[in-house]
């Protein structure tokens, strides 16, 4: 079984082969970050304009490198959502058109979903498992019972932990995008310099805040930088206060998993994985946290290599994979899901249900 | 010669195939989902019509300028039909598209104004002689600048016609209500520009080896920065 997936749903345009003996035969992914760094962020109609002018480029270069026609696939498998809609409608009206010519099975994937099964790329990890899912967009725990069986533990209440990152890079001017250069600066820093809090320290459920943590850092930063005019002081303050801040996310991240562990626990005892994805699942720091974390409570971390940790088209053909197994497949009149939840509970949204969805 | 040609440009949908002068299969929809509508309405032209997608010489499809949604389900369609189908895909403007469907009956040997309803109160307009021929390039402008395009006498056509008759002096320019594409004559004016380059090959290949870029004539609003303050 080979599958085609295609990645459009933010600043990266991917595209991938992959078979069902975890062969990764092309594995392209072309970032926007150049299009994006003088805004600092993601433009999303600059991500729009991006995306199309490059995608089909893109796809061909990955069949070429793959040395397969379309008639060779047996599926398409597409970011269908969650994301910008300029982008994924890009990705998703190429997929449908593909499919179609090649009269193949087209597979939408919930972006989250990619990120949640991308560590079965890499190695053999049974179901279920406990998944931190870390990223620019999203910052949730759940369990994962099978392929479109996920269970929410918690999520952010206000920021994604990579949208924090972004945002205290910008605020201390050290570089784009901020994950990396907060991991960076923060390994030359003093993170006991500053106090910062921990949010949901302690609180019961698994859910994460990050807005308070990212106010209390701009208010330290304010505070100090009178005293930094020299520029060692400021440097010396860039560092420290992203070493104190990285300190808190590691904190928060760590608590909060504790809090998800003990419930997964009680409701798979024999599971074995602790799984952490996304992008800021290559924070180094987190990792090292999270493992000592896992191993006192008799798991495993299990996390896919960088490269599939960032956004990229072959988990999305992994994806497609695990559902083509299952017999998921979907029409060509489908539409993109800008929102879209992976606990299928939480599908039509609201407080209630998302309130519901976590006493479960 | 066979062309499958799309449009999604301006709200409504449409596919048609093109074959030997003539539309032999079509579909259309009032449909402000193109991104739920395109591709399966292409996909039963081709079955009611019963040829294969690689039998076809070529992919047509308007790249705008129109609705940003529009031109990206649009666009993004014939560059993934023309990439599985190995078919050369050809972007025709939303322009042309629009000037060429007009009855010559209208014309009357005067030039062409197009606009397009561009938001904020402008138009996207662009000129053409009474044989369609280009008076200029387009541009996004306000509507009284827009009156200024073309050469004497002229009719006005699209769906930004009621912005121009409002800023329009009496009697100078003859409006039309037209504001609708359809892919046949999308279609048609493709089979045209392959019929008028193919005696060239130099000039056949340069069109053909770039494929069609949604025409915006607006620069990215940078209205949201996500995940950014």
């Amino acid at each position: 079984m080979i599958v085609l997936g295609i990645e459009t749903s933010c600043d990266e345009t991917a595209a991938a082969v992959v078979s069902d003996d975890r062969g990764i035969h092309a594995n392209l992914v072309l970032s926007q970050i150049e299009e994006h760094r003088p805004y600092l962020g993601v433009v999303p109609e600059i991500a729009a304009r991006a995306h199309i002018a490059h995608l089909d480029g893109l796809i061909k270069d990955a069949m070429a490198a793959a040395a397969i026609g379309f008639d060779a696939l047996d599926g398409i498998a597409v970011t269908s959502g969650p994301g910008l809609v300029g982008g994924l409608i890009v990705g998703l009206t190429t997929a449908k058109a593909i499919a179609a010519v090649a009269a193949k099975p087209l597979i939408a994937i919930n972006h989250l979903e990619g990120h949640a099964l991308s560590v079965r790329l890499s190695r053999e990890i049974a179901f279920p498992y406990l998944l931190l899912l870390v990223s620019g967009g999203h910052c949730q725990l759940l369990a994962v019972e099978g392929v479109g069986r996920y269970r929410l533990y918690g999520t952010t209440i206000d920021d994604a932990v990579g949208e924090a990152f972004d945002k205290v890079a910008k605020l201390l001017d050290i570089g784009y995008p901020g994950g990396p250069a907060v991991e960076r600066a923060a390994r030359a820093g003093d993170a006991a310099r500053f106090a910062l809090p921990r949010p949901m320290l302690g609180r019961p459920g698994a859910d994460f805040s990050f807005s308070g943590l990212k106010t209390a850092v701009r208010h330290a930063y304010l505070n100090a930088l009178p005293d930094a005019a020299e520029e060692d002081d400021r440097a010396a303050l860039q560092d420290d206060l992203a070493a104190s801040f990285q300190a808190a996310v590691v904190d928060a991240l760590a608590d909060r998993t504790q809090h998800a562990i003990r419930r997964f626990r009680d409701q798979h005892p024999a599971a074995r994985h602790l799984v952490i994805a996304g992008g800021v699942a290559a924070n180094q720091a987190i990792r090292t946290r999270l493992a000592a974390l896992a191993e006192t409570a008799g798991l495993e971390l299990a996390a896919p290599p960088p490269a599939f940790c960032t956004d990229n088209g072959a988990m999305i053909a992994w994806a497609g994979i695990e559902r083509l197994r299952n017999g998921l497949t979907d029409t060509l009149e489908i539409k993109p899901r800008p929102r879209w939840p992976l606990d299928p509970a939480l599908a039509p949204g609201g407080k209630a249900r998302l309130a519901r969805a976590r006493a479960r | 010669m066979r062309i499958l040609a799309v449009d999604s440009a301006l709200g409504p949908c449409s596919a048609a195939l093109w074959q030997d002068g003539r539309v032999v299969a079509e579909a259309a929809a009032e449909s402000a989902e193109p991104d739920a509508v395109l591709v399966p309405m292409v996909a039963a032209v081709m079955a009611q019509a019963n040829i294969a997608y690689a039998a076809l010489d070529a992919i047509a499809v308007t790249i705008g300028p129109g609705s940003f949604t529009g031109l990206r389900v649009g666009v993004a369609a014939a560059r993934g039909l023309s990439l599985a189908a190995g078919v050369p895909a050809i972007g025709i403007t939303t322009f042309e598209a629009l000037a060429a469907a007009l009855d010559p009956a209208d014309i009357r040997g005067r030039d062409i104004l197009i606009a397009i309803a561009a938001g904020r109160g402008d138009v996207y307009a662009q000129a053409f002689g009474p044989d369609l021929g280009l008076r200029g390039g387009p541009a996004c402008l306000a509507p009284a600048d827009a009156l200024a395009l073309g050469r004497g006498q002229r009719v006005v056509a699209g769906n930004g016609v009621e912005l121009l008759r409002a800023a329009a002096p009496a009697g100078q320019v003859a409006f039309l209500a037209s504001g609708a594409i359809a892919a046949g004559t999308v279609a048609a004016r493709a089979a045209l520009r392959l019929e008028s380059a193919a005696s060239d090959r130099v000039v056949l290949a340069a069109a053909l080896a770039s494929p069609p870029e949604p025409l915006y004539l607006r620069r990215p609003a940078i209205r949201h920065v996500a995940g950014g303050p």
